[in-house]
């Protein structure tokens, strides 16, 4: 239910972008949280949402099965009582890598300076669009404040199906816990805001020199590029590289670089099953001949194989 | 009284953890035979820079500010959940290891947000570079906690701490011996120490978490510095909370108190010193290097919670 909800609302973001900025290239965004306050807002709520941040949605959900997890380690199998916890580890892991790639969606998309003019012009969503994205983000940030909301009512849903099946004592605390911790970051980060007024307006620290543009922002591919490399038996990155030097042969005339990817699994693991599908049906078209007569044959003779089949089996 | 205690930990731990960084930097420079500023130093640092304007480049947005401020009230609240002077803390009880890791996430993941919005090339390699080291150290811390969890059979840190206390130090099982060794390389890359990231370099190329604050300053660059202390402090504070308790009060009484403030300075002085004699020993590593550290870790914390269902 969690996922339902911002899962929608990264999708209407993603909506609102290529309104505004006619593209969905990271690599052409950046910036827009100053064009489009309100769909950054709740983009970033949907990031935090779907990266399993505390005081948003995803994060009980997220909770809910790290503590399955743990009451698993309990179990009288042995197996069982190794593998689940363990695979907390994997949830973990994956957790962090959603975290890296929205800090990346977000940040290159939203954040820096604009790197095309078309993401410098864009204007925010209309009226709409805007209504039903918050909609969304408030959802997000009530269940992920006031949990209780909805575990009471999804708990007796449980107990109707499953007799005997009541919410655990631990999901109380979380109840318990989340709103006051709430409280506290919203008193004090309150408390900061009032208290840092003076700010002064200055240009980004270019080593001293000046001209420092949008082009010299880390982008997107840069961002994940240490992931890629420690995964890179995932990834099979081709590579190619030419510099044609010049004279002095120190400073080159033009470099071109091109890099791509593609996943291995995707290569090794579906690749040969759809290339095998794609060659059979291929072959099975000449079955297909368009002639009426041929296609009562078939029939004549799928007949004949059930009756043989029926007399025999 | 044992709220007031708890309110008093929560502040030992935020108003102790810049002496604490200033201890190590003093303990280090004498290592390395110089004399070192003075261990207030921190101090000083964070109320200069509270004083000072707060400069914002032109480009960013709200969440250039609003990151300090996330940053600082979440290590706060995971200041809240360690136990220091007895087997009780604010949010201890309610409070899991889960959400304890999530909260630090949460910080992480707006510094993160913070650096990219500054839109220089360092603070998206600062970024790019932290989302890989956290990525990675992220299961090890959570699988080691978990390790300890399923040994006390409870996920709330307090229960944790108390079932420890309870056992005979002399009966430490290797799956606390493994926990603690993971934790140990988990904390190194959480707080940004060497040789993860050295948090005393100069150089841009070879920054980490320097590299994402590049960008602030004033205030908002005393609030990271600040919490960068806590969360050494924390981290620390857990380490001797869930592997070496004993000394802790067992009653709220004044004189149990002082006692066990007593035991927890030489416990975190003892710990200061080691991250010192390392700091001072060992090289930086090599970027990519970082993940067969982190790996080691993950290896250690797999076989912990291995460790926990073949022990029962």
């Amino acid at each position: 239910m969690n996922h339902a909800i911002f899962k929608s609302l990264l999708f209407l973001g993603a909506g609102a972008i290529s309104d505004a900025a006619h593209t969905l290239d990271l690599e052409e965004l950046g910036g827009l949280q100053k064009r489009m306050p309100l769909t950054g807002t709740v983009f970033l709520i949907a990031c935090c949402s779907i990266v399993g941040l505390p005081l948003f949605n995803g994060f009980v959900s997220e909770w809910l099965t790290f503590r399955s997890f743990l009451a698993g380690s309990e179990m009288t199998n042995l197996s069982a009582a190794i593998v689940l916890p363990l695979a907390a580890g994997v949830l973990a892991l994956i957790g962090g890598l959603a975290a890296a790639c929205f800090a990346k969606v977000y940040g290159v998309g939203f954040l820096g300076r604009p790197r095309s003019g078309e993401a410098g012009r864009a204007n925010e969503a209309s009226l709409p669009m805007q209504a039903g994205m918050g909609a969304l983000a408030t959802a997000c940030v009530v269940i992920g404040i006031f949990p209780g909301l909805v575990l009471r009512s999804l708990g007796a849903l449980t107990e109707e199906l499953l007799p005997g099946a009541a919410l655990p004592p631990a999901a109380t605390s979380l109840t318990v816990v989340l709103p006051w911790i709430a409280l506290f970051v919203l008193v004090l980060v309150g408390g900061f805001a009032g208290f840092k007024r003076a700010k002064k307006l200055t240009a980004t620290w270019a080593c001293g020199l000046p001209g420092l543009d949008e082009r010299m922002q880390y982008t997107s591919t840069a961002f994940s590029k240490p992931l890629r490399k420690v995964f890179s038996r995932v990834y099979r990155a081709e590579r190619t590289l030419e510099v044609v030097p010049g004279d002095p042969p120190y400073f080159p005339v033009s470099i071109s670089y091109r890099s791509v990817r593609t996943t291995s699994f995707e290569k090794f693991l579906y690749r040969p099953g759809v290339d095998a599908i794609v060659t059979a049906a291929l072959r099975l078209r000449r079955l297909q001949t368009g002639n009426i007569q041929i296609y009562l044959l078939y029939i004549f003779a799928a007949l004949i194989a059930l009756l043989m089949f029926m007399r025999w089996a | 009284m044992t709220l007031m205690t708890n309110v008093l930990q929560v502040l030992l731990l935020i108003l102790l953890a810049p002496l604490v960084r200033g201890v190590i930097s003093r303990i280090k420079a004498r290592i390395q035979n110089r004399r070192g500023a003075s261990v207030w130093r921190p101090y000083a640092d964070v109320l200069k820079l509270f004083r000072k304007q707060d400069l914002v480049p032109a480009s960013a947005s709200f969440v250039f500010r609003l990151a300090p401020m996330v940053v600082f009230t979440t290590t706060l609240v995971v200041a809240a959940f360690v136990p220091l002077l007895h087997g009780l803390a604010l949010l201890g009880v309610t409070g899991d290891f889960v959400l304890l890791v999530y909260l630090l996430a949460l910080g992480r993941f707006f510094l993160m947000l913070g650096a990219m919005d500054g839109g220089s090339s360092f603070g998206g390699m600062g970024a790019s570079r932290e989302a890989l080291v956290s990525t990675l150290a992220e299961a090890p811390f959570l699988l080691a906690l978990m390790s300890v969890a399923i040994a006390a059979h409870t996920a709330s840190i307090a229960g944790m701490v108390q079932w420890t206390m309870g056992q005979n130090f002399f009966q430490f099982s290797a799956v606390h011996a493994l926990a603690f060794a993971a934790l140990v390389l988990v904390a190194i890359a959480e707080t940004g120490r060497i040789p993860v990231d050295n948090p005393t370099t100069h150089l841009e190329l070879t920054m980490i978490h320097e590299a994402m604050v590049l960008e602030y300053s004033g205030p908002s660059l005393a609030l990271i510095e600040w919490a960068s202390a806590i969360k050494l402090t924390v981290v620390m504070a857990l380490l001797i909370a869930l592997f070496v308790p004993w000394g802790m009060a067992s009653s709220v009484s004044a004189l149990a108190l002082g006692v066990a403030s007593l035991v927890m300075l030489l416990k975190i002085a003892a710990l200061v010193l080691a991250l010192a004699l390392v700091e001072c020993s060992v090289a930086k590593l090599r970027m990519y290097l970082v993940p067969d550290f982190l790996g080691v870790a993950s290896a250690l914390a797999i076989l912990a919670v291995v460790f926990t269902a073949l022990m029962r």
